[in-house]
C-alpha cells in the first residue's frame, strides 16, 4: 500500500466524522433535550416551573440556585404557538431556543422594561398563515423558525424562598398554547 | 484479505482521529480570561464560527446572552493550584458592574455538590453591590467558626465557582479587562498540610 493510499484511507473518515460531529453537536445536544423533556413526562404546550435547584433537584448542569425557571417546549409542526410571560419586579426575562440550540427570540419580563412579553411562533412553511385573526389579536411579534421544535425558558431572579414562591405565583399567568393557524 | 483488513483499520483510525481532534477546536473559541476568571461572550448568541456553537451548546446551553448575563468561571486559586474540597480558601470581592451577581460552587462536572450546608452561592443580596461594597467568604468544608460568609465545599474534590453577572454594563461588555472586578481567591490551608 502506497502511503498516499494510506493517507486517504486516514483523513478521510477523520475529516468526515469530525466534520459531522462539529456540525451536528448543537442539534445533537438539543435532541438530547428533548428527550429528556418527553421522558420526564413534560407535556408540550405547557410552562412547567422547576423546583429550586438544590443538590437534590439539579437536572441540568450548572442549575443557578438564584433563578426560577419555566420551560415550555413545543412542535410548530402541530402549527403555531403563542408564548408569554408573567411580569416580574425584578430580573426577569423570556428566551426561545430553537432545535440548533440558538436564541431566535428574547424579550424581558421585568416589569419596568415594558416589553411585549411575548411572541408567536411559527413554521417557515407555516407563513401564509401567520396572519391569521387569532394571531393578530395576540399583538405580539412573529417569529418564523425553519425547524419546528424548540423550547421556551422563563427566568426570574429569586434568590430567597420568598421570592421563589412569588416567582412561581407569576408563573402561573406564563402562556404556552397552540393556536389556529 | 490482509489489505482489505489494513485499510479497515485506516479507517478507524481516521475515525477515532477525526473524534479526538474535536477538543482542540476548543482553541479557536474565544475566551476572555481575567485573573484566573474565564467567560466565553458568545453564549446565547447565534456564532459563525462551528466550534464555539459546538462549545457553547456543550457548555454553556440555554444561556442567556451577553447583554442579559455573563458566565465566568474559576478552577484555580491565585497560586494557579486547582480548587480543591480539602482546602481552606478566602475569596474577597467589590461590587460587580452590573445589577446583580452571584457565585455559585459546582463540582468538576458542573453540578451541586451532594451536601446539605445550604451554602453554595454567595450573592449581591447578602454581600451587597454599591460602589463601597467590600465582601469576605471563607470556602471550606467546615462552617467557619468566626461567623464568615461561607460557600461550602464539602463533599467535593475539585470543584469550580461560577459568577453571574445579570444585566452587565455597557463597560462590561465593552471592555471586560478593565471593568471586571475578579474576586480573589487566596488558599488557606489544606488538609495534610
Amino acid at each position: 500500500m502506497s502511503w498516499k493510499k494510506a493517507a486517504i484511507a486516514i483523513l478521510i473518515p477523520a475529516i468526515g466524522i469530525h466534520l459531522f460531529l462539529l456540525f451536528q453537536t448543537p442539534r445533537l445536544v438539543m435532541g438530547q433535550v428533548f428527550d429528556r423533556l418527553q421522558a420526564d413526562g413534560f407535556q408540550k404546550y405547557h410552562f412547567r416551573s422547576s423546583e429550586p435547584a438544590t443538590p437534590d433537584n439539579q437536572p441540568v448542569v450548572r442549575p443557578s440556585p438564584d433563578l426560577a425557571y419555566a420551560l415550555c417546549w413545543f412542535d410548530l409542526s402541530e402549527g403555531p404557538v403563542e408564548i408569554r410571560g408573567g411580569m416580574w419586579d425584578g430580573y426577569g426575562s423570556l428566551a426561545v431556543f430553537n432545535a440548533n440550540t440558538d436564541v431566535v427570540f428574547f424579550t424581558s419580563l421585568t416589569r419596568a422594561d415594558a416589553e411585549s412579553g411575548g411572541v408567536v411562533l411559527a413554521h417557515t412553511g407555516d407563513s401564509a398563515n401567520v396572519m391569521s385573526t387569532q394571531i393578530r389579536q395576540t399583538e405580539l411579534p412573529v417569529v418564523l423558525l425553519d425547524a419546528p421544535m424548540g423550547v421556551a425558558l422563563i427566568r426570574r431572579l429569586a434568590p430567597t424562598n420568598t421570592l421563589f414562591a412569588a416567582a412561581r405565583r407569576v408563573g402561573q399567568n406564563d402562556v404556552c398554547t397552540q393556536l389556529d393557524g | 484479505m490482509k489489505a482489505a483488513l489494513i485499510y479497515l483499520l485506516l479507517v478507524v483510525g481516521g475515525l477515532f482521529l477525526g473524534v479526538a481532534t474535536l477538543p482542540v477546536g476548543a482553541l479557536l473559541v474565544e475566551n476572555i480570561s481575567v485573573e484566573g476568571w474565564r467567560s466565553n461572550w458568545s453564549i446565547g448568541l447565534k456564532q459563525t464560527n462551528p466550534y464555539t456553537r459546538a462549545y457553547v451548546s456543550v457548555f454553556g446551553l440555554l444561556g442567556l446572552p451577553k447583554s442579559e448575563a455573563v458566565y465566568f468561571t474559576r478552577g484555580y486559586d491565585d497560586d494557579g493550584e486547582l480548587l480543591h474540597g480539602d482546602c481552606v480558601y478566602e475569596m474577597t470581592g467589590t461590587a460587580q458592574a452590573g445589577q446583580w451577581w452571584s457565585i455559585t460552587l459546582y463540582d468538576r462536572w458542573g453540578y451541586l455538590p451532594i451536601n446539605n450546608g445550604q451554602a453554595l452561592s454567595v450573592d449581591a443580596t447578602g454581600l451587597g453591590n454599591s460602589p463601597d461594597t467590600s465582601w469576605r467568604t471563607v470556602i471550606s468544608d467546615k462552617r467557619p467558626d468566626d461567623g464568615a460568609v461561607w460557600l461550602s465545599a464539602d463533599a467535593v474534590d475539585n470543584f469550580e465557582l461560577t459568577l453571574r453577572i445579570y444585566k452587565p454594563s455597557a463597560a462590561l461588555l465593552a471592555d471586560p479587562k478593565q471593568a471586571f472586578n475578579p474576586p480573589s481567591l487566596k488558599r488557606k490551608s489544606c488538609t495534610g498540610e
